[in-house]
């Protein structure tokens, strides 16, 4: 797992069960604060999916239009 | 002596060893010629007196008469002499010393004989008749031959003068003419300096081995001034980069020595000293690099994440992002993250990616520079865009030329190292790499990994 997919995840964990928006991760992992349409926030979410194994059940939500949630 | 005296000298020698001969043959063939003619006339004389003197009796007298009168008309009878077989006068009234028996003996044997002396040219015949053997001998004044071959020969010296004299200075007028443009050329290079040695020389239009020469000296001349450039660049690459460091390391460890510190404060001034040694470290293995002692063969290769890296660069620049009032845009199009993995010398690859995106943003313009990674045929295609100053054409050829500045890069402050670092590495680990960019439109950097 490469060093923003490992921070990524541990944002995610770190608000469990809460959405969190595209924005915020941006700002959290990346540092980006100013607006940009970028879709960097899904690739590595789709990344990140790829690498944690979700044979028992869906971790990783998209809340559409709003942005993400992790939740067991 | 200098160019122009040695061609004139050499021109009026020729000349005059030329004409020299010219006029000896001259001489000789007109000498001999006329001499020729002084004696065939003696001839007739000659024969025209033995009949006047000896026929007279065998002859009718209507024909001697036409004979006598043409014989007054040509000679007078004291330049005439008719020798008996006993060498003694019969007829005329020639008395020469010259006219030794031995010569009259001489003319009998060959039939005739010739002779000449300063005065006079001696012509005899042997001439058998019935009333003996007789030998006629007439002469004639040399003075008119004389004078010819002295009117001549002042003809032909005064002639060689001038013809010295004008060839003298004729050639000297051409020589300088013909020499002028190596003057113009010796004046200009005069003024050449180590400031003005990229105007070269002007080039002047006449088409010939000159011109070519000079033409080739200007292209000495552009070399040798971009290569001062080069060196200045290296110059102040070498040092501007050496001094930061060290005038780190030299002030904290001023401030340190000023009292006593405490194991925390060792540990604090050491660390912030080693930092900097190991950026003079890294510099100097950049220079090593450029000059091509350390290869890349010798680095450790790894596998690394390319997007990793760009994050990596883009945090590091933001600070210069924002000084260059400019955003970096990072745009990622590879689904697979497999592909993201590069192997190679992490420190390497992270210079070069890093060189090259600072170009884009110290050349922005505040413009905002697009990054973008994508899976071209499962490898990653990295395009790095900025729409700021963009690079001339003629400085494009010099791209790889390390410590070659562009001359449009104005008051930004670099060493012409960044872009020829990184594509010296590029060309090491196989990277391929494109570079488009049109002035005041932007760069476009385009690598395959």
């Amino acid at each position: 797992m490469s060093p923003r997919e490992y921070k990524l995840l541990l944002y995610l964990l770190e608000n469990k069960n809460k959405v969190v928006s595209r924005t915020q991760i941006l700002k959290y992992v990346w540092g980006i604060e100013y607006d940009t349409n970028t879709n960097i926030v899904d690739v590595y979410m789709s990344y990140l999916r790829n690498k944690i194994d979700e044979s028992n059940g869906k971790f990783i939500h998209t809340i559409k239009g709003t942005g993400y949630m992790f939740q067991e | 002596m200098n160019l122009r005296n040695r061609l004139t000298f050499y021109s009026t020698i020729t000349f005059g060893i030329v004409f020299l001969a010219a006029s000896l043959i001259i001489l000789f063939a007109f000498y001999n010629r006329s001499l020729n003619i002084v004696f065939n006339e003696l001839k007739n004389t000659s024969l025209l007196s033995a009949i006047y003197y000896l026929e007279q009796d065998e002859l009718p007298q209507s024909e001697h008469s036409a004979i006598k009168e043409q014989f007054r008309s040509t000679i007078q009878s004291s330049f005439v002499a008719v020798y008996n077989s006993s060498n003694e006068v019969e007829y005329g009234r020639l008395e020469d010393l010259r006219i030794t028996p031995k010569i009259l003996e001489l003319v009998r044997q060959n039939g005739y004989f010739q002779f000449k002396n300063d005065k006079y040219a001696y012509y005899g015949i042997y001439y058998p008749d019935n009333q003996g053997n007789f030998v006629v001998f007439v002469k004639t004044s040399n003075e008119e031959f004389i004078t010819q071959i002295r009117s001549l020969i002042f003809i032909l010296i005064t002639v060689y003068i001038i013809g010295l004299i004008s060839i003298f200075f004729l050639s000297r007028y051409i020589s300088n003419v013909a020499y002028k443009p190596i003057k113009d050329i010796v004046k200009q290079v005069n003024k050449i300096n180590y400031n003005n040695l990229e105007h070269g020389i002007e080039v002047p239009d006449t088409n010939d081995e000159l011109e070519e020469l000079i033409k080739t000296y200007n292209k000495l001349f552009f070399r040798l001034s971009e290569s001062f450039l080069i060196q200045k660049n290296f110059i102040n690459y070498a040092s501007h980069e050496f001094k930061t460091p060290l005038a780190a390391i030299a002030g904290s460890l001023e401030v340190f020595a000023q009292k006593e510190r405490n194991p925390k404060e060792y540990k604090e001034v050491t660390q912030q000293a080693l930092k900097n040694v190991y950026k003079i470290e890294n510099i100097l293995s950049n220079l090593l690099l450029l000059s091509g002692l350390k290869h890349s063969a010798e680095q450790q290769k790894e596998n690394i994440r390319i997007d990793e890296l760009i994050w990596d660069i883009h945090d590091a620049l933001l600070e210069k992002a924002e000084e260059y009032k400019t955003q970096i845009n990072i745009q990622i199009e590879v689904d697979d993250f497999n592909i993201l993995i590069y192997k190679a010398n992490q420190t390497l690859i992270h210079v070069a990616l890093y060189n090259i995106i600072e170009n884009a943003v110290k050349y922005s313009e505040q413009k905002p520079i697009d990054i973008k990674l994508k899976n071209k045929h499962n490898k990653i295609e990295i395009t790095i865009k900025d729409y700021g100053k963009g690079i001339e054409n003629e400085d494009l050829k010099h791209i790889n030329t390390m410590f070659y500045r562009g001359k449009n890069v104005g008051s930004i402050s670099g060493s012409g190292i960044g872009l020829s670092l990184a594509i010296l590495i590029f060309e090491q680990n196989g990277i391929e790499y494109n570079i488009q960019s049109k002035v005041k439109e932007g760069t476009k950097i385009t690598l395959l990994f």
